[in-house]
């Protein structure tokens, strides 16, 4: 079966590749993958900033960093060797990274009962995460259009009691998803630049690859 | 497997080849040569457009029927005297009673030599096979086809129409003398008949040849720091780099123009 199949031009990119172009995205762009008050941040640390979370009775609120580390995606079928939590099926992805997450830990020192005086500790866990989702299209106009990836499903092993694991992924759920959304690839660097495509298929997930189909 | 693959068909193939066509632009040559017994400098330019792509697997591009566009310019200088004889008018004088004679001058014809300019343009139908060439060229990938051998010019057509218009050129020219008038049917036959198709085509021919041997349409090219996002302050623009780049022709159920490219952050 030709590559083009009912249409003229084709463009598809292994897993390898999309890792690459991962790879380059969180290099370049860095503060996609730091979210964090400012307060809790190293020095020249690129990062997204994000308020504290409010709360009563803590000052300045609740202090967070959530460090995602890259991204790697595998496209159906299964290359985990049995390793992913979510096995992909037909027309799937996985997306699997590593979370940081910190927490500035404020904590009220009460010495001399004179002075209620806080300092912020930040405390940090880190978490293997695995996400099952699909790709997503974003049509402009022919020959213009980008392939961005959306997560359904997300796992995190190893948390009792469930009830808390289905919170956390909830949480970093929604989190990766917004991450991920940043991450969009234009169908010129899928043909490598080398036709214009106008989508008429796709993208599709088979054979290790994300694929479009259209007219040059 | 490659990083990305992308694929076109004979149609899309087509699509690339026409493009290339018209980024390749006008060519321009100029120089001088045989016009028959005659020697004519010449300019030519010639564009390319056009032709049905057939894919042919592992390694060939047939694209046929491709139009090369022409447009030609020459002058050549002619003796009208080689074939239209020199010739005088004799003094006629004429008696006047008591008062001598009148005389006219005697008059003599030397026919000068002439500067025919000619030009046209015409579109000439070739055949002809490719083959692929990738190459870093710079900072640039570059895929290339480039035309195997020499492609057969039917330029007979062509010659009969330059012919044609070197007739007319000499007409225009041959107006321009004194005394041509009589001779005028006669000078443009002659001339015509000293070059005949055979001198066009010797002309033609090294004129038009060299505008595609070696042709090369650039059906591909990318910097190999690809830009996969521009800037977006305040984000950087995102780059791969392209490391490798291989075109072949697949064929199976039909036939493809397959481009695999491997990549790196």
């Amino acid at each position: 079966m030709s590559l083009t199949e009912a249409e003229t031009v084709f463009a598809g990119v292994h897993e390898a590749g999309v890792n690459e172009l991962f790879k380059a995205f969180f290099t370049a762009r860095p503060r996609f993958l730091t979210y964090a008050t400012p307060g809790l941040v190293p020095p020249a640390t690129p990062f997204t900033s994000v308020p504290a979370i409010a709360f009563p009775g803590i000052p300045g609120g609740i202090e967070y960093r959530i460090r995602f580390e890259i991204p790697t995606v595998d496209f159906a079928p299964d290359s985990s060797g049995g390793s992913s939590p979510l096995p992909v099926g037909t027309g799937q992805l996985n997306i699997r990274t590593k979370v940081t997450i910190t927490v500035g830990c404020y904590r009220f020192f009460d010495d001399t009962g004179k002075d209620r005086q806080g300092t912020v500790i930040p405390i940090s866990t880190s978490l293997e995460v695995w996400a099952r989702g699909k790709p997503t299209v974003t049509y402009f106009s022919p020959g213009n259009g980008e392939v961005g990836f959306s997560l359904d499903e997300v796992e995190i092993v190893d948390i009792t009691p469930d009830s808390l694991e289905s919170v956390v992924e909830c949480i970093l759920r929604m989190v990766l998803q917004a991450v991920i959304r940043n991450v969009r690839l234009p169908f010129n660097t899928l043909t490598a630049g080398a036709f214009s495509l106008a989508l008429v298929r796709g993208p599709e997930i088979e054979d290790d690859q994300v694929k479009i189909y259209g007219n040059a | 497997m490659p990083d990305i693959i992308a694929a076109a068909d004979e149609t899309a193939a087509s699509n690339l080849i026409h493009a290339a066509e018209t980024t390749l632009g006008t060519l321009t040559k100029s120089g001088s040569g045989s016009l028959g017994p005659f020697t004519a400098a010449w300019f030519a330019s010639a564009s390319f457009s056009g032709g049905m792509v057939d894919l042919i697997a592992p390694n060939v591009v047939r694209i046929a029927n491709c139009q090369l566009n022409y447009s030609l310019g020459f002058n050549f200088s002619f003796d009208l005297s080689s074939i239209l004889p020199d010739f005088c008018l004799p003094q006629i004088c004429i008696p006047i009673p008591f008062d001598g004679k009148l005389c006219t001058p005697k008059i003599c014809v030397n026919w000068p030599t002439i500067t025919i300019p000619v030009s046209n343009s015409g579109v000439i139908n070739f055949t002809a096979d490719f083959s692929l060439n990738v190459h870093l060229s710079g900072s640039d990938w570059l895929i290339d086809i480039v035309v195997v051998g020499i492609p057969f010019l039917q330029i007979g057509p062509a010659a009969a129409a330059i012919l044609a218009a070197i007739g007319l050129a000499a007409s225009l020219a041959l107006l321009a003398v004194p005394f041509i008038g009589p001779f005028l049917a006669a000078a443009v036959v002659g001339i015509t008949a000293a070059i005949g198709i055979a001198g066009v085509t010797g002309l033609l021919g090294p004129i038009l040849t060299p505008f595609v041997s070696g042709l090369t349409f650039t059906v591909y090219k990318q910097p190999k720091l690809f830009q996969v996002l521009p800037p977006a302050l305040p984000d950087p623009a995102v780059n791969i780099n392209l490391d490798a780049i291989t075109a072949v022709v697949a064929s199976s159920n039909e036939d493809e123009l397959v481009i695999s490219v491997d990549i790196s952050a």
